[in-house]
């Protein structure tokens, strides 16, 4: 089709608007409320243009381009309404600079002009240079405004973590309102009041923190003017240069764009449109605090005297490996965590094999949803295709989310999800917790774990009747299906239920049906629901995505495959050192969870000191992925190459080199590397997929990337379950219920809260979150402290009241592990126990106000 | 209620009422209709009828007497009002203590009580009968005679008097394309304000792809001083359901909303009663009468804005948004509410639509011009002697509405200007008296017809205050979306502010008429678009107020009390203590019988004293511009010190 603009003509096709063809064309209009993100708002009012016809004014950003169309976008009428309704606009934004005569030296001595308590012009503004009202009233030459000045005189907020809002700067774009509302789908903030008295505000104006805002950074990603600012920018300089990354946090992978100066990283901003609006608090926020905070030990460590002590890379290595010959193969172990590059996890598997020479190699994560489908996967011969591209997501009609918040665990994904849940896709949920979604969900089934089998099962049952399996399916009979179900149904699923789990099914049954599967489904009835949600997703044709995986889980796990390795898992290690078969362990940290013991000999490389640093023999300080380049496998399938933002701090090292030197002088012929490149070029033969990513030039990281993982074609069958009827209570009515929140809100060991104030307003792992009728039962208030009892052991622990979590429940944060001097999840592990029979059970707990 | 399953029962059932009806009244000796909408009971309508039913029980009359209470007569300025059948004896301003004395007098015996009667303000003549008061003489009332006889909350009243026979036509005889055809034959024009021409929006509607079609009432009714649609809506819902039954028949839609503003809660009882009503009896629903056409009604409240009463913005209410307006084309026509083809329409248009498809539409545009067929109600308030709502043929002069049927200015002054089309319209001088109102004679000469508000002014207006009054009430209003709205019209009162006070500049017209430009075309909607037209009409007409306010200071009309003096003529004075006593800041000082002087420095310009100055004496004056000064500098007050709007 075709539309003249000016005198352009051009040829377009498709659904776009006279903005977007524009903008293509390289055509200027200027407007401050459109974005390429977000459906068009036509609220500034400065794309005004006339079409050859038609009366009156039209925005470009709301008209769509149609056959013959002829546009013109400056005339004198227009240019004049667009210099007054800027003036308009400039009468309520501070604009002292504008007129000022003393602007060209201002920029020459402002250094640190920007440490003021409230901005009246450009200098004193953190968005100084980057801001678009700049931009345009620079593009339309305005020297004066001719209307007097309107400051509405707002107090700045600064009372919620993270960034300011200053509404006296704000344009009304709406820009942040529609982000959170028709992006990320929390509905946090939106236009309040009317007439002169808009402003952009919180429902009740409670903080962000109590509307349920999960600071993502969206709406000041999106923010054209200096109404939104990161406080931990205000008073820095400008940027020198930026580097293209990818976030290190979780497997969505996105890319980041870190700002530096010198070697000092200020933020990380969303690369690209891509990540523009997908990005979470962890990525866009704290990026910078895993690489520079006061936990970081710099310096490699040896135990003397009881006392870690800072000592040269020569002389740590030495006594390592020294130390680390002395034993043989199955008296040692390697733990290797997922948060790990490619290169380094393949340089690791060659110290094991060749430095090490030992078998018991694990990962140091444990409850991944994605580590564990992958495992029984191999152990059962079955393969499942994990790749993932953004529009099956979006293309998605029925939905059903199970074990844990997607929003706060990988909430890239979530966003694709909401596309869908906003194109009419239907969801389902199966948590006891209260979750953002809920809101949205079609059918929310609130019910503890111990029911979830029979819900899984009870669905199963009417999936095997509605693919009408009365007929042998190839080599699948009736009574594997019966046997597949075969939990007791009736007695366990309160009545009200029954009508909800049966519609339910039906919601989900006979569409493009997704299932996300996240950690939370593991821990507690696990083994008996994996079965049944891999049956489910066979005979129901959904597509299985699990979440919430480190972020290079499937690098990982890919890696390991195509070596032929088996690793083993934690608790076999845990059991070996207990049994005195492990006496080394070399821990390529964090440490897992779960670990309840130290073996006699432990080295720990990790960029932090944790829990475990302080009784390791050894301590080798590793770099963090900003501080070299690498290669993950994205949860999606996607390799994603990054290169170094900085320079290792102090003596810490990338983990590759610290395993090539181990193992460099356990054996001679332990091949060398220099480069992560050279590490790629050897991985090459059991990873093709890398031979373009090598030679790309790292500075094009940004671009999209196309190459993802090859996979095996999948190959299911439906599953035998486990054939004893375990029974499924945990606890008796009436008692205290243990449930543990899946979070990775860490880096390695590091949990985040640890080292960012901002972020402990947000998700404090050391809490505890009970319902407020306990909480008055037990006249408790938030913040105050408590003491849990078992048998055995006690805790004291922070109190946090939300009726996000049913009464009788008492939720912890599996971060609280990492967090040091709290044993939270020693007390977990002595709560839970296996009876004889197999069942899982929980021990009393008591609750006492503490001091 | 029993559930009608087809039209012959229907018209079983408006026989058996009709029946039972006449049976009864062979007893009944007199019919007293009590005007009870709102302004009724807010007048105190409510205790005259509590007075009434006392009364008629205390002396046993209830075989004979029959009560009736009504929605709005029209007539508010003479509420409480009854109409006392069958001789329409018209008595005004009833309190309950006439109540024993009408029962005596005129129910048992027949007799006039000249008290209560009308009496033409301009010939001082008695009119004891409804239908010859020159208010209602002059009028057509098509759409609101019915409220002088239905009670609201009866659905057999409204059968009774020939409701849904309109529907069963329809659904016996017409397709849905030749009730479109009919509708534009009559030449309907939207009501609500823009005046589009209803059948071809019906058929746009119509014709837009897909099958499932909303159709909304616009009963938002936002106009400060326009009431027409709440004495509809409280007088005669069932009115409003039937034009709209008829109006989703033809346009092939399901589902439908009834939007009132939440301020109007007669209104949402009435209407929500009358839903019910129709429900059950099998006027909406599925099946309606036996047919195979379905179709739901809704009620929804708005949300106390005025912009909702804005088309787009109205949907986005009803989908539980904000009510931001937004951009069209796509027209609700062609994607509405939650993106499917909605037809919106004003309660005046779909109370017509049953009107036009009992008499026709070749009766019906007999009445009106050639470019606006039919009646119009408007809401005649201000400066005249007879306020209320009055339904006039379109076409009639502004002249015959104000003098013939408003009965001239109050209190014997002199006709300044007339507001058309409330804070969306303009104000127009005497010198257009002689304009024929209809849509497009209304637009050029500035105004609008809009949705009926019709405010009249005196000398004692002052018109750049009018102005300011209007864009203050748009400016809050606005809903906050688009620059030029939200800070266009705040920059423009703020002008206007500055003026009334005394701080006026000589570029504050230019500055006024060039922003109106900018905020009239960049705006997103109606309610931007329109809002400087009260600000630009008044400066085409009344030019020289502006210009005395800003040169000389001076307000014309003697409004502005930043630009007034009170003062006491010392040689009008008596003495007589009456303005002192009144003073609330005590500003006046005196002693009997020697004359009062205002202390201007303390003088709130509050206006008591003058109220309080015996009518024969007369010694207070209001004075302006260079004798305020004058005044001011000997009192020793600063002529600039303010005491505010």
């Amino acid at each position: 089709m075709r539309i003249k603009i000016d005198d352009l003509e051009i040829e377009f096709s498709g659904t776009k608007t006279i903005l977007e063809l524009a903008r293509e064309k390289g055509i200027y209009i200027p407007s401050l409320c459109d974005h390429p993100l977000l459906k068009p708002f036509g609220g500034c009012r400065l794309c005004l243009v006339e079409i050859k016809g038609a009366r009156g004014y039209v925005p470009a950003c709301t008209r769509l381009a149609e056959e013959g169309l002829e546009v013109i976008t400056s005339s004198p009428d227009l240019e004049e309404m667009r210099r007054q309704t800027l003036e308009l606009i400039l009468s309520e934004h501070p604009n002292a600079c504008l007129v000022c005569s003393e602007k060209e030296n201002c920029e020459e001595h402002k250094i640190t002009i920007r440490k003021v308590g409230e901005v009246t012009g450009c200098v004193f503004c953190p968005k100084d240079n980057h801001c678009e009202l700049q931009q345009v009233v620079q593009y339309l030459g305005i020297k004066k405004v001719r209307f007097p000045s309107n400051y509405r005189g707002f107090e700045v907020i600064r009372e919620d973590p993270f960034f300011n809002r200053d509404y006296n700067l704000c344009i009304l774009c709406g820009r942040c309102v529609r982000i959170c509302h028709e992006i990320r789908g929390a509905g946090v903030i939106s236009f309040v009041f009317r007439g002169s008295q808009t402003v952009i505000g919180t429902a009740y104006n409670q903080p962000l923190l109590d509307s349920g805002c999960q600071f993502c950074g969206a709406c000041v990603d999106v923010c054209p003017v200096g109404a939104l600012t990161e406080r931990a920018r205000r008073a820095e300089l400008k940027a020198e240069r930026e580097v293209i990354t990818v976030c290190p946090f979780c497997s969505q992978a996105c890319l980041l764009k870190i700002k530096m100066r010198g070697e000092r990283i200020l933020t990380s901003e969303p690369a690209s449109l891509e990540s523009l609006g997908k990005m979470c608090v962890r990525g866009r926020f704290l990026s910078r605090d895993i690489v520079h905070n006061h936990y970081r030990l710099l310096q490699p460590c040896l135990r003397s005297d009881g006392e870690l002590r800072e000592t040269s890379w020569d002389e740590a290595l030495e006594e390592t490996a020294a130390r680390l010959a002395s034993y043989s193969g199955e008296n040692v172990a390697l733990i290797i965590s997922p948060y790990l590059p490619l290169e380094d996890l393949y340089v690791l598997t060659l110290l094991a094999q060749r430095g090490l020479k030992t078998s018991n190699l694990a990962l140091s994560t444990i409850n991944e949803a994605y580590l564990i489908l992958e495992r029984f996967c191999q152990e059962n011969e079955l393969s499942i295709n994990f790749n993932y591209k953004a529009e099956e997501v979006a293309e998605a009609e029925s939905i059903f989310i199970l074990g844990g918040d997607l929003t706060t665990l990988q909430p890239g994904l979530w966003v694709e999800v909401f596309q869908a849940i906003s194109r009419g896709a239907q969801l389902i949920t199966l948590d006891p917790i209260s979750r953002p979604y809920d809101r949205l969900a079609r059918i929310n089934l609130k019910i503890l774990p111990e029911v979830w089998p029979a819900v899984l099962a009870r669905w199963l049952e009417l999936a095997a009747q509605k693919a009408g399996l009365n007929e042998p399916m190839g080599s699948l009979n009736r009574e594997r299906i019966d046997e597949a179900s075969a939990f007791p149904v009736e007695d366990i699923i309160p009545d009200d239920f029954r009508e909800k789990v049966e519609e339910a099914f039906n919601v989900l049954a006979g569409k493009k049906c997704l299932f996300l599967i996240g950690p939370g489904f593991w821990p507690y009835q696990g083994e008996e629901i994996l079965p049944l949600i891999l049956n489910l997703m066979e005979l129901l044709g959904a597509r299985l995505i699990p979440f919430g995986h480190e972020s290079n889980s499937r690098g990982a796990m890919a890696l390991f495959k195509r070596l032929g390795l088996r690793p083993l898992s934690w608790l076999e290690i845990d059991r070996k050192i207990a049994t005195g078969e492990i006496k080394a362990l070399l821990c390529f940290g964090p440490l897992s969870y779960l670990a309840s013991r130290q073996p006699e000999w432990l080295v720990l490389i990790e960029p932090y000191r944790n829990r475990w640093s302080e009784s390791a023999q050894v301590f080798l300080p590793a770099a963090t992925v900003l501080e070299r380049s690498g290669t993950f496998v994205a949860s999606n399938g996607q390799i994603k190459r990054f290169g170094r933002t900085r320079e290792p701090l102090g003596e810490s090292r990338p983990d590759w080199w610290i395993a090539g030197q181990i193992g460099g002088r356990l054996n001679r012929d332990f091949p060398v590397f220099a480069t992560e490149e050279e590490i790629l070029e050897k991985m090459e033969p059991i990873f093709p997929e890398l031979r373009e990513l090598i030679r790309a030039d790292l500075s094009q990281a940004g671009k999209p990337c196309l190459t993802f993982l090859a996979e095996e074609p999948a190959r299911m069958k439906l599953i035998k379950p486990l054939a004893e009827k375990r029974p499924v209570s945990l606890t008796k009515k009436g008692e205290w219920r243990i449930l543990v929140e899946a979070a990775l809100d860490h880096y390695r060991s590091l949990p985040l809260a640890l080292v960012s104030r901002d972020f402990r307003q947000l998700r404090l792992p050391k809490r505890i979150w009970l319902h407020p009728r306990e909480a008055e039962k037990f006249q408790l208030a938030e913040g105050d402290r408590v003491k849990l009892k078992n048998e055995k052991l006690s805790l004291e622990a922070l109190v946090k009241v939300s009726s996000r979590v049913p009464p009788g429940v008492l939720l912890f944060n599996s971060d609280s592990a990492h967090w040091p001097e709290y044993p939270a999840n020693l007390f977990l592990s002595s709560c839970f126990s296996r009876a004889s029979d197999g069942s899982l059970v929980q021990e009393i707990i008591t609750i006492e106000r503490g001091n | 209620m029993k559930k009608l399953n087809s039209l012959e029962e229907l018209e079983k059932w408006r026989q058996q009422i009709l029946g039972s009806r006449s049976e009864k009244s062979k007893k009944i000796l007199k019919t007293v209709i009590l005007s009870s909408g709102t302004c009724g009971q807010a007048s105190g309508s409510l205790e005259v009828l509590e007075a009434f039913k006392k009364e008629i029980e205390t002396r046993h009359l209830e075989e004979k007497i029959e009560l009736k209470v009504t929605g709005c007569h029209g007539f508010c300025e003479m509420e409480p009002n009854i109409i006392i059948e069958p001789d329409k004896i018209f008595y005004k301003k009833i309190k309950p203590e006439d109540v024993p004395l009408i029962i005596e007098k005129t129910l048992l015996d027949g007799e006039i009580i000249p008290a209560l009667v009308y009496q033409d303000p301009l010939d001082g003549r008695l009119y004891p009968h409804q239908q010859e008061i020159p208010f209602y003489r002059r009028q057509l009332r098509w759409l609101t005679e019915a409220n002088f006889y239905l009670d609201p909350t009866s659905l057999e009243d409204y059968i009774a008097h020939g409701g849904y026979e309109a529907l069963a036509r329809v659904l016996q005889s017409f397709d849905p394309e030749q009730v479109i055809e009919e509708i534009t034959a009559s030449g309907l024009r939207g009501r609500g304000g823009a005046g589009f021409p209803t059948g071809r929006k019906w058929k746009i509607c119509r014709e837009a792809p897909g099958d499932l079609k909303f159709i909304i009432c616009n009963a938002d009714e936002g106009d400060p001083g326009a009431y027409m649609d709440r004495s509809l809506l409280e007088g005669n819902p069932h009115s409003v359901l039937e034009g709209m039954i008829i109006g989703a028949y033809a346009i092939g839609a399901r589902e439908g909303f009834v939007y009132v503003r939440m301020e109007y809660p007669l209104a949402v009882r009435h209407v929500t009663l009358a839903i019910e009503q129709a429900r059950e009896a099998g006027l909406l629903g599925e099946s309606i009468l036996g047919t195979s056409f379905s179709f739901n009604l809704h009620t929804v409240q708005g949300a106390g804005a005025f912009v909702s009463g804005e088309e787009t913005s109205l949907m986005a209410s009803i989908e539980g948004r904000r009510a931001f307006p937004r951009q069209r084309p796509p027209f609700p026509a062609q994607s509405g509410l939650w993106g499917y083809p909605t037809n919106i329409n004003n309660v005046e248009t779909w109370v017509n639509v049953p009107l036009i498809i009992k008499k026709g539409a070749s009766w019906f545009n007999q009445v009106g011009t050639e470019g606006s067929k039919g009646t119009k109600i408007f809401s005649l308030v201000g400066k005249i002697n007879n306020t209320g709502l009055v339904e006039v043929p379109m076409g009639i002069t502004l002249r015959e509405i104000i003098y013939e049927v408003g009965g001239g200015i109050k209190g014997g002054r002199s006709f300044k200007a007339v507001q058309t089309g409330g804070p969306s319209g303009g104000c127009l001088p005497s010198s257009l008296l002689d304009l024929p109102v209809d849509y497009d004679t209304l637009t050029r000469a500035g105004s609008i017809m809009g949705s009926g508000g019709m405010i009249v002014m005196d000398e004692a207006t002052c018109m750049v205050d009018v102005a300011r009054y209007f864009l203050n009430f748009t400016q809050e209003e606005s809903c906050g979306k688009c620059v030029p709205c939200r800070v266009g019209t705040r920059q423009m009162v703020d002008i206007l502010n500055r003026i009334v006070a005394g701080e006026g500049e000589e570029d504050d017209i230019e500055r006024l008429e060039s922003l109106a430009q900018t905020v009239k075309k960049a705006s997103l909607c109606g309610l931007g678009q329109t809002a400087p037209n009260p600000v630009l009409t008044t400066l085409k007409y009344f030019r020289e107020e502006y210009e005395a306010h800003i040169r000389e200071k001076s307000c014309p009309a003697l409004v502005c009390k930043d630009l007034i003096v009170y003062y006491i003529e010392p040689e009008l004075c008596v003495g007589c203590l009456l303005c002192l006593k009144s003073c609330p800041t005590g500003a006046i000082s005196g002693e009997r019988k020697k004359p009062h002087y205002i202390d201007q420095s303390l003088c709130i310009k509050c206006g008591a004293c003058f109220e309080k100055c015996p009518k024969k004496v007369q010694a207070i004056k209001k004075y302006t511009g260079k004798k305020r000064d004058e005044i001011l500098a000997a009192s020793g007050a600063n002529k600039n010190s303010r005491v505010g709007l």
